[in-house]
């Protein structure tokens, strides 16, 4: 099956007070979710925004839906109207009340549902009746707030949705339930829809990503689906007698009185033959937080 | 027009609404008519009516445009998700400054109607100018006493218009012809003014889509 991209981008660049994002190729695949993951500060939100039009002062290419160009972003409103965007910040009028949410976004966008809006808000307890539309959006908590967010893109007729850490603010039992909005969003519309979400909290939004894209000091240091990655890394456990020579192979290595375990890659496990070891598939999480160690120890 | 003035009503409440368009107002307009026709206020002393109506304007627009030149609040994503938020935005600035130009000229008109003096205009046109000038400072702030503070230090300048104001009826008969032409200068730097206005803060949302010290 040849694999089609919902965004291309090539020699993205910025430099910003010091932080420099530097990506000469990247692709969200269509149909997939797509978690971007990195440490604080690696440039996940800089990232999101330039795709998402929010910022515009950067160097680069960026094609959306396989057609569109980033001119073509701010110029035709088709392609944001297919793009449903959350991010943190101001991104509501704090004075605006969640009924005023609803009109505002019936201006802005011809994809906007008011009824859905209205039930998603009842769905996700952001409104328990119709008097709680009287909330002022500066009186929500932060994870009431992200949940009137995903109600106002889910409302809408969109292709992208386009998350900035969407599970940051949220209590569990409701990044489970982000999870089975996500998934159930991708299988509305058999394989035209996508996610792109950002977080530094991957164990969370593990079990609905399908692809990441790892970044560190503005740069994207891995990518691939998870499925493959799971096949590029693994995970090793072995005696404290060898942790010397397993330290030179393994990315990340914690050690105790009993033995170490860490990640490698999967082609460098023949340099540990002969050590008492076991190997496990790692998780996500396990991957993710090795490839930022071992960019941050090479960096520094 | 009609979606201007909801590009305009999106950014007002509901208490805004009533209070800051409907239940201020005629409590200015009342006090004006009372001051006009029971009182009898004449030329410079209308200034003190019109400085309430400054400092009315100027810190409602806390609960509606307040601190929108401000980066922390400027900022404003919802919109810029859309192609047609920055015009919402736009719509929704202007058709303010139509409201206050509406409103202050119908001010003009009560104390026109009760005093006989052309000079009400003038008054209604400086006093316009005078509140524009304090919204482009006060759009900066995100404090409500800052905005209090504002539209208070604004009563200085009004105060010295209605100075000379009271100096010209002393010492000088304007003539119609005069009032025309002072008239005509000071409704064209109006919409000077306003277009500016405008024009600043959009320029400050707009620079939002761009972090300052990008190289």
């Amino acid at each position: 099956m040849e694999l089609s991209y919902v965004i291309e981008a090539h020699n993205l660049y910025k430099k910003y007070r010091g932080f420099e994002l530097s990506i000469p190729n990247m692709g969200i695949p269509k149909g997939f979710a797509t978690a971007l993951i990195g440490e604080n500060g690696a440039g996940k939100t800089t990232l999101l925004n330039i795709l998402a039009g929010i910022r515009l002062n950067y160097q680069g290419q960026i094609r959306y839906f396989g057609q569109y160009n980033d001119k073509d972003r701010e110029e035709n409103p088709i392609v944001k109207e297919k793009i449903g965007y959350t991010g943190p910040g101001n991104y509501y009028l704090p004075q605006w009340k969640i009924a005023q949410v609803a009109k505002v976004s019936e201006l802005l966008f011809d994809n906007f549902h008011v009824d859905r809006f209205n039930q998603w808000c009842l769905d996700l307890a952001v409104t328990k009746d119709a008097k709680d539309k009287g909330k002022k959006v500066s009186s929500l908590s932060d994870g009431n707030r992200m949940k009137l967010m995903i109600a106002g893109v889910l409302a809408r007729d969109t292709e992208l949705l386009m998350m900035d850490e969407p599970a940051s603010p949220l209590d569990p039992l409701m990044r489970d339930r982000l999870c089975e909005l996500i998934r159930n969003y991708l299988c509305e519309d058999e394989g035209q829809r996508s996610v792109f979400f950002s977080t530094h909290n991957i164990a969370d939004m593990e079990n609905v990503t399908d692809y990441a894209i790892i970044m560190a000091g503005g740069k994207i240091v891995e990518s691939g689906f998870v499925e493959d990655l799971k096949e590029k890394y693994i995970f090793v456990k072995g005696e404290l007698s060898d942790v010397q020579r397993a330290g030179e192979v393994l990315f990340t290595m914690s050690s105790n009185k009993y033995g170490y375990e860490g990640i490698c890659l999967a082609d460098r496990i023949d340099q540990l033959s002969g050590c008492d070891i076991s190997v496990e598939v790692p998780s996500l999480s396990q991957i993710s937080v090795a490839v930022m160690k071992n960019h941050s120890r090479l960096a520094g | 027009m009609k979606k201007s003035i909801k590009s305009y009503l999106v950014f007002t409440s509901l208490s805004y609404r009533i209070w800051g368009l409907v239940i201020v107002p005629l409590l200015l307009a009342g006090v004006t008519v009372f001051g006009v026709c029971v009182v009898k206020l004449r030329g410079a002393q209308l200034y003190m009516i019109a400085s309430y109506v400054l400092v009315f304007e100027i810190l409602s627009d806390y609960w509606l445009f307040g601190g929108i030149c401000e980066k922390q609040t400027r900022e404003m994503e919802y919109l810029k998700t859309s192609l047609r938020g920055i015009g919402m935005l736009k719509r929704g600035l202007i058709i303010d400054l139509l409201r206050r130009a509406v409103y202050l000229l119908l001010f003009s008109i009560f104390c026109f109607a009760g005093s006989g003096q052309m000079e009400s205009f003038i008054m209604g046109a400086e006093l316009y100018l005078v509140i524009l000038i304090g919204l482009n400072i006060s759009r900066y702030l995100t404090i409500i006493q800052q905005q209090l503070l504002v539209s208070m230090l604004a009563i200085f300048p009004m105060s010295l218009l209605g100075l000379l104001e009271g100096c010209l009826e002393d010492n000088f008969i304007r003539s119609t012809y005069m009032i025309g032409m002072e008239l005509t200068i000071l409704y064209i730097v109006a919409v000077v003014v306003s277009i500016i206005t405008v024009q600043h803060a959009m320029s400050r949302v707009k620079g939002s889509y761009y972090e300052k010290g990008t190289e």
